[in-house]
C-alpha cells in the first residue's frame, strides 16, 4: 500500500487525510498514523508520567530511554520500560459530532470522515499510552456511547467505522448542550474528553455546553473541524458553481437560499473569524483547549498539534 | 421579396424555447453548505438575482438558428422587378389567358379580364404583346403586336369553354411566339386559376426556355366543388337486359355543404331515385346506384345530375355536375361450342363465360361432326351478334366439321381452339391447314408441372393482366400438346417454361395466304385435368379475352371526355363497311349545333361537353356519343403563383451563362443560403457550448 504524503513544514512529511479517507479499515488508519507519528518522534516528551510503578513491558522503538529499567537490563540483558500506574488509569473519551453539517467537504475528505479518523487516531494513541478509551457520537442527542475501558479500543474503532452522518435536511441543528450534558453525566471517573465538532452554534452556547463536562470534573479539549472552503468561502472550482450567483442548501435545515459568494466573501470571513475568536476566548476562560483544524491538515500533524498544546498547557500549570 | 409558405414563420415562435430553457433548465441543483449561521446574518443584500439570463451569446445563437430554420421553411423568394434583369427597356409579352372549364366558376373570368386589362395598360408604346387563350390547347388570338385595340378585343373574346387545362402547351406556344430580339426583354404573363392539374402529375415543370421570364397571376380563390366522376352500367341480376347505373361522385375540397343528391335521367326523363345517397365527406368519394332499367333497343341518351331537379345549385362549378353517357343495346358475342352434344362445356367454361357483361357471352352448344351440321350451327345466330367458334378439343372434330370450321374462319369468323386427349386426325389437320396458326403434335407430360411464361407484351389477350401476367404464370400445367411450326404470320403469345409454345394466335391481317378470321390456339385444355388454370381466377379474364380477340371485339365506352381525339367509326359505332367501300364521309353534329363532315379516317377531337351525333350520308339515324368535361378540371386545387414562376421558368444553368440569362427568372428562392447560414450557426453554437 502506498500512502500519499505531502510536505507540511521543513523536514517533515505527513500523511494526506484524503488518502487516509480512502482506507476503509479505520483501525488500520489509526495504527498507521500512530505508528508513523511515534516513529517520527525523537523525544517522548509527550508521554504520560506517574510515580506509582505498575509493571514492566518490553521496550518499543520510540519509548523514552530514560524510562528503561537498567537494573532489569543488567539481570536479563533485555530492555524493559517501567510502566506507572497513572499511565493506565486515565480515561480518554472521544465525543464526535455526527450531525448533518459535518457531512460536508468540497476539498478532500469530508469533515465527518476527517473527524472520525482523528477520533480513531486519538483513541489509538491514547490506548497506546494505556489509557482507557471510550466514544460518544451525537447530533442533537447522543447516538452511540461506548464507555471508557482498557478493552474497548476495537469497539470504539468499529463504532466509529459504523457511524454515519445524520440525515441531511433533517430540519434539526446540532445542539451541544444536551448531548454533552448526557456524556458528562455518564462519565463517572475523571478523564480527558476530546470533543470533535464544527461548533456551528453561538460561542456562548458552546461554552455553556462544555460546562456540563467541566462540571463533571472532566478535562476537555475541543477540536473544531472545518473544511477549507468554509474558512474562505471559496466554493470553486466547480463547473456548476458561479461565483456571482449560487444556490446553497443548508445541510442542517434543508433551507435553500441564493447567494452571491463573491459579494459576501469578505464579510463572511470576518464573521467567521470573529466567531472562532469568541469560541476560543470563551473556552479558554474555562480552561478548555481549542484546536481549529481544517480537513486538509494531515492527521499526524493534527495529533502533533494536540500533543504540543497539551504539553505547553501542562508546563504552564 | 415574398414567402412561398408563410405559415412556417409561426415556427419562429420556437425562438422563445431557448430563452425559456435558459431561464428554467439552467437551475442547477443547489450546492450543499454546512450552515447558514453566518450567511443569514449577512442579510438580503447578499442574495443574487434569480432567473437571469446567462451565456447570452449562446442564447442568441440558438434563437437565431431557430429563426433561420423557420425562415428557410417559409421559402422566401426574391422577385425581380421588370426590367431589372438585363436593363432592356422594351419588352415582348405573351398574355396567356386561361379559358378552361374551371374558369367558369363565378367571378373568375371577371378577375381574368381585369388582370389582363392591367397587363395591357402596363405596356409602354414600344412594347409588343400577343394574346394566347388556352385550355388543353393553346391558340394565339393575335400576332405579336403593339396594337392595343386588337389586343383588347382579343382579351374580350376569351370565354370559358369545356376544355381542360394544360400549362405546358400554352407556355410552349408562348415561347415560340416570342422570338429573341436584341434589346427586347421577353416575358410571359400567365393569367389563370393555376389549377394544379394543369401540369402533369400536378407538379410544375420547366416549360419555358432560358431568357423568357414568367409572371403568374392567380385569379379566383379555391372553391368547394362536387362532381360526378363517372358512371358504370352493370346488369341487374341474371337478366342482362336489365341494368342499373352505378354513379361515382366526389368532391374537390372538404366542405360543410350538404352533398347534392344524384339523379339519373334516361332520354330526358327522371329514372327514379338513386339509392345510397353519397357521403361526399369521404375522401375517396362515394357511390350510389340507380334503380334497374331495361336496356333500350337502340342507343339512348342518359345523364346523371348532382342535385335533383328543383334543388339549388350544388356548388361553384355546375358544369361538371352533369355526366352524360349513352346506354347502348346490350353488346354480346355468341360462342358456338363445337363440343358435340355428348360433351357439354365443362362448368368452368360455362361459368367463366356466364359472367361476361360487356360484351355478354352467349354460350351455344354446337355439333363437332358433319360439315353440314357444323356449318349450319356456325351460321345460325342473332343478327348483329357476332359468332365465335370455340373448340375445346380439336380431336373431336371430324374432317367434315373441320372443313366447315375452316370455311367459317375464312369467312371472317373467329376461332378459339384448345387441345385435349384426342389427337386431331390427319384429315382434320389437312382441312384446317392455313387456318390453324400451328400444328398440334404429341402430348408432353410435365411433373413437376410447368408454367406459362414469356407472355407477348402488348398482346390484346393479356391486356387485363398486370405486367408480366403473373396471375396466369402461377397456373400449373401437367400436360399439353406440342405445337409445331408456327405458321407464317402467327404469333407465339405465350410459352411454357420449357420453351414450347403455349398460345399461338393469328390475326386476319397476318394471314395473307390463309384465313381472314382471327384464331387463338391453346396448347393445353380448358378443363382442370391437364392443368389447374380453370380453377384459378385468372381463367375468367383469360377466356374472355380469347373470345374477344377472336371476335375482334372492341368495347366502345359509354362516354368520352372533352379533349380526347376519337375514331368516329369506333366511337359512334358506325358500320365499317361503308368506310371502305363508300365515300367514307361522316356527318358530325356537335353539342352546340355545329356541323362538320369528316372524310376517310379523319379523327374527331371532342371540344364540347354534351352529345355528339353522327351518321353516314344517306342514313337517317344518328349515332350518339357523349362527351363530358375533363375529370381533372373538377379538381380546383390551385398552385402558388411563385411556385409556378420558379418551376416553369428555365432553371439557372450552371456556369458559362451570361448574367442576363441567369437573371431571367422573375423570382428565385433563396432558402438554401439560409440553411447554409443555419449550419454555420450550429457549428458556432457547438464550439461555444463546448468552450
Amino acid at each position: 500500500m502506498t500512502l500519499e504524503t505531502r510536505a507540511a513544514g521543513a523536514g517533515a512529511r505527513f500523511m494526506d487525510p484524503e488518502a487516509l479517507a480512502r482506507i476503509a479499515n479505520l483501525s488500520l488508519v489509526a495504527r498507521t498514523v500512530v505508528q508513523g507519528f511515534i516513529s517520527g518522534l525523537h523525544r517522548s516528551t509527550f508521554l504520560g508520567r506517574s510515580i506509582d510503578f505498575a509493571e514492566h513491558r518490553p521496550y518499543m522503538p520510540g519509548d523514552d530511554i530514560r524510562r528503561l529499567d537498567w537494573r532489569l537490563f543488567a539481570r536479563s540483558d533485555r530492555f524493559h520500560i517501567k510502566e506507572f500506574e497513572a499511565d493506565t488509569n486515565a480515561n480518554f473519551m472521544v465525543v464526535l459530532d455526527i450531525s448533518a453539517s459535518m457531512d460536508y467537504g468540497r476539498r478532500g475528505a469530508s469533515k465527518f470522515d476527517y473527524a472520525r479518523m482523528l477520533g480513531a487516531v486519538l483513541a489509538a494513541f491514547s490506548r497506546r499510552q494505556r489509557d482507557r478509551v471510550g466514544l460518544a457520537t451525537f447530533d442533537r442527542e447522543v447516538v452511540s456511547f461506548v464507555p471508557p475501558s482498557a478493552k474497548n479500543l476495537e469497539t470504539v474503532l468499529r463504532t466509529l467505522a459504523a457511524s454515519r452522518p445524520g440525515p441531511a435536511d433533517s430540519g434539526g441543528e446540532s445542539r451541544l448542550e444536551r448531548p454533552l450534558a448526557e456524556v458528562g453525566a455518564a462519565l463517572g471517573r475523571r478523564g480527558l474528553v476530546a470533543v470533535l465538532s464544527d461548533f456551528y452554534e453561538p460561542p456562548e452556547a458552546v461554552a455553556e455546553a462544555f460546562d456540563h463536562l467541566l462540571g463533571a470534573g472532566q478535562e476537555v479539549i475541543a477540536f473544531q473541524v472545518l473544511d477549507p472552503s468554509e474558512l474562505d468561502l471559496e466554493l470553486g472550482p466547480d463547473p456548476e458553481f458561479d461565483d456571482s450567483g449560487a444556490r446553497l442548501r443548508d445541510l442542517e435545515s434543508g433551507a435553500v437560499l441564493d447567494f452571491a459568494p463573491g459579494r459576501i466573501r469578505d464579510a463572511y470571513r470576518d464573521a467567521l473569524r470573529t466567531h472562532l475568536a469568541e469560541i476560543r476566548s470563551e473556552l479558554g476562560r474555562r480552561g478548555v483547549d481549542h484546536l481549529l483544524i481544517d480537513t486538509a491538515t494531515p492527521l499526524d500533524f493534527a495529533l502533533f498539534r494536540y500533543l504540543s498544546e497539551r504539553e505547553s498547557r501542562r508546563r504552564s500549570r | 421579396m415574398g414567402l412561398l409558405a408563410p405559415l412556417f414563420l409561426l415556427g419562429g415562435l420556437l425562438a422563445a424555447v431557448p430563452v425559456v430553457l435558459h431561464l428554467t433548465r439552467r437551475r442547477r441543483p443547489p450546492l450543499p453548505f454546512p450552515s447558514f449561521l453566518f450567511l443569514k446574518a449577512l442579510g438580503a443584500a447578499a442574495r443574487r438575482k434569480r432567473r437571469r439570463i446567462r451565456d447570452l451569446p449562446l442564447l442568441l445563437l440558438r434563437a437565431a438558428a431557430l429563426l433561420l430554420l423557420a425562415l428557410a421553411f417559409a421559402q422566401p423568394i426574391l422577385r425581380r422587378e421588370a426590367g431589372a434583369a438585363g436593363g432592356d427597356s422594351r419588352r415582348d409579352a405573351a398574355l396567356l389567358l386561361d379559358r378552361s372549364l374551371s374558369m367558369s366558376v363565378p367571378g373568375r373570368m371577371a378577375a381574368l379580364a381585369a388582370a389582363a386589362a392591367t397587363e395591357l395598360a402596363s405596356l409602354s408604346p414600344d412594347d409588343r404583346a400577343v394574346v394566347i387563350a388556352f385550355d388543353d390547347r393553346a391558340e394565339a388570338l393575335t400576332e405579336l403586336t403593339d396594337d392595343r385595340a386588337a389586343l383588347e378585343a382579343a382579351v374580350a373574346s376569351v370565354v370559358p369553354g369545356d376544355g381542360g387545362t394544360r400549362f405546358p402547351a400554352a407556355l410552349g406556344l408562348a415561347a415560340r411566339l416570342l422570338p429573341e430580339s436584341p434589346g427586347r426583354r421577353r416575358e410571359v404573363v400567365l393569367v389563370s386559376d393555376l389549377q394544379r392539374s394543369g401540369f402533369p402529375d400536378g407538379r410544375p415543370e420547366t416549360a419555358l426556355p432560358p431568357g423568357i421570364g414568367l409572371r403568374a397571376r392567380a385569379v379566383g380563390a379555391p372553391a368547394p366543388n362536387f362532381y360526378t366522376a363517372g358512371v358504370s352500367l352493370r346488369p341487374a341480376g341474371r337478366d342482362r337486359q336489365v341494368a342499373n347505373a352505378e354513379v361515382r361522385s366526389s368532391r374537390s375540397a372538404p366542405s360543410d355543404t350538404r352533398p347534392p343528391t344524384p339523379e339519373l335521367l334516361l332520354g330526358g326523363r327522371v329514372a327514379g331515385e338513386m339509392s345510397g345517397i353519397p357521403d361526399l365527406s369521404a375522401a375517396e368519394g362515394a357511390r350510389s346506384e340507380s334503380p334497374p332499367f331495361s336496356r333500350p333497343a337502340e342507343a339512348l341518351r342518359a345523364e346523371v345530375r348532382l342535385g335533383r331537379t328543383g334543388e339549388g345549385r350544388a356548388d361553384s362549378l355546375p358544369a361538371d355536375d352533369r355526366y352524360r353517357f349513352v346506354v347502348h343495346p346490350e353488346s354480346a358475342l355468341r360462342v358456338a361450342d363445337l363440343g358435340g352434344r355428348e360433351a357439354a362445356a365443362p362448368i368452368h367454361v360455362r361459368e367463366a363465360l356466364g359472367v361476361g357483361v360487356a360484351p355478354a357471352f352467349w354460350l351455344d352448344a354446337a355439333p363437332a361432326r358433319g360439315e353440314t351440321a357444323v356449318g349450319r350451327a356456325l351460321a345460325s345466330g342473332v343478327e348483329g351478334v357476332e359468332t365465335v367458334a370455340l373448340v375445346r378439343d380439336l380431336g373431336r372434330l371430324d374432317a367434315g366439321g373441320a372443313r366447315a370450321l375452316a370455311a367459317f374462319v375464312r369467312g371472317g369468323g373467329g376461332l378459339v381452339a384448345a387441345l385435349g386427349a384426342r389427337r386431331p386426325a390427319g384429315g382434320v389437320i389437312e382441312a384446317l391447314s392455313g387456318v390453324l396458326p400451328a400444328v398440334p403434335g404429341e402430348t408432353a407430360d410435365r411433373l413437376p408441372p410447368t408454367h406459362l411464361t414469356d407472355f407477348s407484351s402488348g398482346h390484346p389477350v393479356f391486356s387485363p393482366f398486370a405486367a408480366g401476367a403473373s396471375a396466369l404464370g402461377r397456373a400449373s400445367f401437367f400436360r399439353y400438346r406440342r405445337l409445331d411450326g408456327p405458321a407464317p404470320g402467327a404469333e407465339v403469345a405465350a410459352r411454357f417454361a420449357d420453351g414450347r409454345p403455349a398460345l399461338v394466335t393469328r390475326t386476319a391481317a397476318a394471314g395473307e395466304a390463309g384465313a381472314p378470321g382471327r384464331v387463338a390456339l391453346f396448347a393445353s385444355s380448358f378443363d382442370p385435368v391437364w392443368n389447374d388454370l380453370p380453377r384459378r381466377p385468372a381463367f375468367v379474364p383469360f377466356l374472355h379475352r380469347l373470345v374477344e380477340f377472336a371476335a375482334d371485339y372492341r368495347a366502345a365506352p359509354a362516354a368520352y371526355r372533352v379533349g380526347e381525339t376519337v375514331d368516329p367509326v369506333e366511337a359512334f359505332r358506325l358500320p365499317h363497311g361503308e368506310v371502305e367501300g363508300g365515300s367514307g364521309e361522316i356527318l358530325v353534329e356537335t353539342p352546340s349545333g355545329g356541323r362538320s363532315v369528316l372524310t376517310g379516317r379523319a379523327a374527331l377531337r371532342l371540344t364540347e361537353a354534351g352529345f355528339y351525333r353522327a351518321r353516314r350520308p344517306g342514313e337517317t339515324e344518328f349515332r350518339l356519343l357523349a362527351a363530358n368535361p375533363p375529370l381533372a378540371e373538377s379538381e380546383l386545387e390551385a398552385l402558388d403563383g411563385a411556385e409556378v414562376e420558379i418551376a416553369a421558368a428555365a432553371p439557372a444553368p450552371g456556369g458559362g451563362e451570361s448574367r442576363e440569362t441567369l437573371a431571367a427568372p422573375a423570382a428565385f428562392s433563396f432558402w438554401w443560403p439560409l440553411l447554409a447560414a443555419l449550419l454555420l450557426l450550429l457549428l458556432a453554437e457547438t464550439r461555444l457550448a463546448g468552450a
